[in-house]
């Protein structure tokens, strides 16, 4: 066995699956080679570093976080563990806001409604809609101005 | 599955707050270590951890029972990390963030108290600081890795998880693992050398 057929085998030895014939014969070529136990104890030390490595605890309030990332996305329908009034009803503020807009330019338009100019006399007598009601219109055959017959004959009493 | 994972993903299905809770509190310490060994960030790792929770929440209907409901959690926790890393190289936060700092978070825990790391465990000054050094070496040459011997080394040497576990999570054949870890492993040999 040479060192880059011994070197190919130190995982499966360390791991314990390496068959037994293959154990054998990887020992008998340590027992020989310097070069190669060096390195196999090399490798030893660096798993046992890896292994040594102890966890790092997560911050103490992960589980929290988890919650509330879960709760945001979620818009509160999952875990929604605060009172409803500390949570801001955005859509509610939003409807309303609509709705006051909405309100707010019909009264508008109303208003631009009732101050709107008299139409002009020339427009035909179905447009002047926007007259008020109460004033009754003037009949088109009925005189502007009573005249004084010059033929000296009386009109009916 | 045994009947406890079983149980646990039923609830889970439901929406169930409580075993959310619960399947939290047994896996962050597992999840939030091989994210933080993935990148080497403590702030990075903990929104990565926080973030397969949310997707484990998310997707736990998908689970389709397959596997072992923590090799599922894994894969997910692994693909983000892939995920992630390739997000921050392009940005060249690698470059510029160094890692973490082993010293500082040996002093002060997460939760301002003690950590019990592999320096901890040296009562000598002296031995504690060359343990801080070793641990610090380790973590940098880790995150010198190429990608998939990362996961593998982090996975099987860190974690301490079986060959065919590895093999479900990273949908690898067992024999892939097995020869690139043996490359990762021989790799970590010669770039820590001189720290042990």
């Amino acid at each position: 066995m040479d060192h880059q057929s011994a070197k190919e085998l130190f995982s499966q030895f360390l791991d314990g699956e390496l068959p037994s014939e293959q154990v054998k014969e990887l020992e008998a070529h340590l027992d020989q080679c310097d070069t190669c136990r060096t390195e196999l104890e090399a490798l030893k030390k660096t798993l046992s570093s890896l292994a040594g490595l102890a966890p790092v605890p997560p911050p103490q309030d992960f589980g929290r976080k988890v919650q509330q990332r879960i709760k945001r996305r979620s818009r509160g329908r999952f875990f929604p563990d605060e009172h409803w009034i500390q949570r801001v009803p955005w859509e509610w503020i939003s409807f309303v806001i609509i709705m006051l807009m909405l309100v707010m330019y019909y009264m508008l338009i109303q208003a631009q409604v009732n101050v709107k100019p008299e139409a002009p006399a020339s427009m035909p007598a179905s447009q002047p809609t926007s007259q008020p009601a109460s004033q009754p219109a003037e009949p088109a055959t009925q005189p502007v101005e009573k005249t004084p017959r010059t033929d000296g004959a009386h009109g009916p009493q | 599955m045994d009947l406890r994972e079983n149980r646990l993903v039923r609830r889970l299905r439901q929406r169930d707050e409580a075993a959310f809770r619960e399947m939290i509190r047994t896996y962050q310490t597992d999840v939030f270590n091989l994210v933080f060994r993935m990148l080497g960030n403590t702030e990075e790792a903990e929104d990565l951890a926080q973030e397969v929770f949310v997707t484990v929440f998310k997707a736990i209907d998908s689970f389709r029972g397959d596997s072992k409901f923590s090799t599922w959690l894994y894969r997910i926790a692994v693909n983000h990390c892939k995920n992630r890393y390739k997000y921050l190289s392009r940005r060249h936060y690698h470059a510029t963030q160094p890692l973490d700092d082993v010293t500082e978070r040996a002093m002060t825990g997460r939760d301002g108290g003690p950590t019990m790391s592999l320096q901890a465990q040296i009562s000598r000054p002296d031995r504690m600081m060359e343990g801080l050094q070793l641990e610090q070496a380790i973590q940098t040459e880790i995150a010198g890795l190429e990608e998939d011997q990362r996961a593998l080394i982090i996975l099987r040497d860190v974690q301490g998880l079986s060959y065919q576990e590895i093999a479900s999570i990273t949908q690898l054949p067992e024999g892939t693992v097995k020869s690139r870890l043996h490359r990762a492993r021989m790799t970590l040999k010669d770039r820590l050398k001189k720290h042990l």
